[in-house]
């Protein structure tokens, strides 16, 4: 069971990583503009993090870094 | 599927080539590439907590008026040659307003619903975070190096990090890890009759690894796993907890360990215009805190410079293991928090965004509105906590490039 979910994945990160070696350079017009940033706007985003930081339960999730505050 | 590079054409290989090295294309995985021109950004946001309900409120809860905050932020982007930039930042947060002290329950014999008592006087503080972030990119390598420092009246945190992406060489996939350290002191601001301990501090390291990876033309996804260990003193010096009758300060336990699983997808439709932004995280910890956080957006930016990003964030939290909004009798392990911050419940964020490109300024406006309750909680909550939070935040900002 355990090989045959190797050999599923194996296909799949095959099939997915081929998938993404087609798109070719010419064509990532699209993926560069502006809109398809991981984030509308970094300074806003980052004071954002910073709020939910602050002010939920729990934190963390898209990389590492930051000290705390003494935020209540 | 695609043409073979021995087949194309001169005048398409040298296209090719071009778009192999505009920023944009070339990094569409990568956290970005040198910037061509230096940047510098001003944002200012006004931060407003909902007043607690006096329904909510204990009758001597002194000031219902929450936090409210300035916050200044300043970002200089400079790119020093083709391989290094610096990115430089300053922000300034200004803040008045009283915080949840503690929760009671209505009757002294600890029936009845909680009730808040605020922290009386109000709360004036103001904090300083100068951060500073450098970024090489090599060939296949980006290495980013960063350090913080964040003081305020009674807290000082030091930080630092460093993280590293690797692309593949077809630029559809790209790796990244990293390694943060923070050190934090905290030194609370002392009040007659109330116990509260001095000088405390706590570490931080955290770690993460993720992959990046271009699907298609219109899509692009990343997922990303962290772990974030905090060991030191976790409590907060500033509230206290309701004790069969008593009033203990707030106690938790001397360390933490997060685990983060984050995934974040953008698709782009051409029937739209726009492009569609899916985040969710899953979050836990070994406090027994659980979440699910899911931000769903659209962002559009017209050809005559306007932008506009609109979206909503869903998320639902439960409760950590020693939390209770008051406790009717001493537990045995002497851990104690009735901090809402630890509590079940859900919440929503609703935020718009807009801004417009003229020459080398661009102006920004936003805004966002936080909502909480227990009813938005994944889970079914029994007992809300009084003092859960509902704030706005308005942002005006610009940006200037050299």
């Amino acid at each position: 069971m355990k090989k045959i979910g190797m050999v599923v994945l194996l296909i799949a990160g095959n099939y997915l990583l081929g998938a993404c070696s087609s798109v070719n350079p010419w064509e990532r017009g699209i993926l560069a503009k502006p809109e398809m940033a991981w984030t509308p706007d970094s300074l806003r985003w980052q004071l954002q993090e910073h709020i939910y930081f602050s002010k939920e339960g729990s934190s963390g999730g898209y990389g590492a870094g930051g000290g705390g505050c003494g935020c209540n | 599927m695609g043409l073979k590079r021995s087949g194309l054409s001169p005048a398409l290989a040298a296209l090719t080539t071009a778009a192999m090295t505009l920023p944009g294309i070339s990094t569409i995985v990568k956290a970005g590439a040198v910037a061509n021109e230096p940047k510098l950004s001003l944002q200012y946001t006004r931060y407003d907590e909902d007043s607690i309900p006096s329904g909510d409120a204990a009758p001597e809860a002194g000031d219902r008026d929450r936090y409210e905050i300035d916050v200044a932020q300043i970002e200089f982007l400079y790119p020093i040659n083709g391989q290094w930039q610096l990115t430089g930042g300053f922000v300034y947060d200004d803040m008045s307003g009283s915080s949840p002290w503690f929760v009671r329950p209505t009757n002294a014999d600890g029936t009845g619903d909680p009730l808040v008592v605020m922290s009386g006087a109000t709360i004036d503080d103001t904090r300083y975070d100068f951060s500073l972030k450098a970024d090489y990119f090599g060939e296949k390598f980006t290495i980013s190096p960063s350090i913080g420092y964040s003081t305020e009246k009674d807290y000082k945190a030091v930080s630092g990090g460093v993280e590293v992406e690797y692309e593949s060489p077809n630029k559809a996939t790209s790796v990244r890890g990293g390694v943060a350290v923070s050190f934090d002191e905290i030194d609370p601001t002392q009040l007659a009759g109330v116990t509260r301990v001095n000088n405390e501090d706590k570490d931080n390291f955290s770690i993460f690894g993720g992959l990046t990876q271009v699907i298609n033309k219109y899509t692009v996804i990343q997922t990303t796993l962290g772990v974030s260990h905090f060991d030191g003193f976790l409590s907060d010096p500033y509230k206290q907890v309701w004790v069969a009758g008593s009033i203990l300060p707030d106690s938790r336990p001397g360390d933490r360990t997060q685990y983060t699983w984050a995934t974040r997808l953008r698709r782009y439709s051409e029937l739209l215009g726009s492009a569609l932004h899916v985040d969710y995280r899953f979050y836990y910890d070994d406090w027994d805190v659980r979440s699910h956080t899911l931000d769903l957006g659209l962002h559009k930016v017209t050809e005559s410079g306007w932008a506009l990003d609109t979206s909503i964030r869903y998320y639902s939290q439960t409760q950590a293991d020693f939390y209770e909004p008051f406790y009717r009798q001493a537990r045995a392990d002497g851990e104690y928090s009735s901090d809402y911050r630890l509590s079940p419940y859900g919440s929503f964020v609703f935020r718009l965004g807009l801004s417009e490109s003229i020459g080398e300024w661009t102006v920004k406006v936003a805004a966002e509105r936080y909502i909480s309750d227990k009813s938005y909680s994944v889970q079914s909550v029994d007992v809300e906590n009084p003092a859960l939070l509902d704030y706005t935040a308005v942002t005006f900002g610009a940006d200037y490039s050299f």
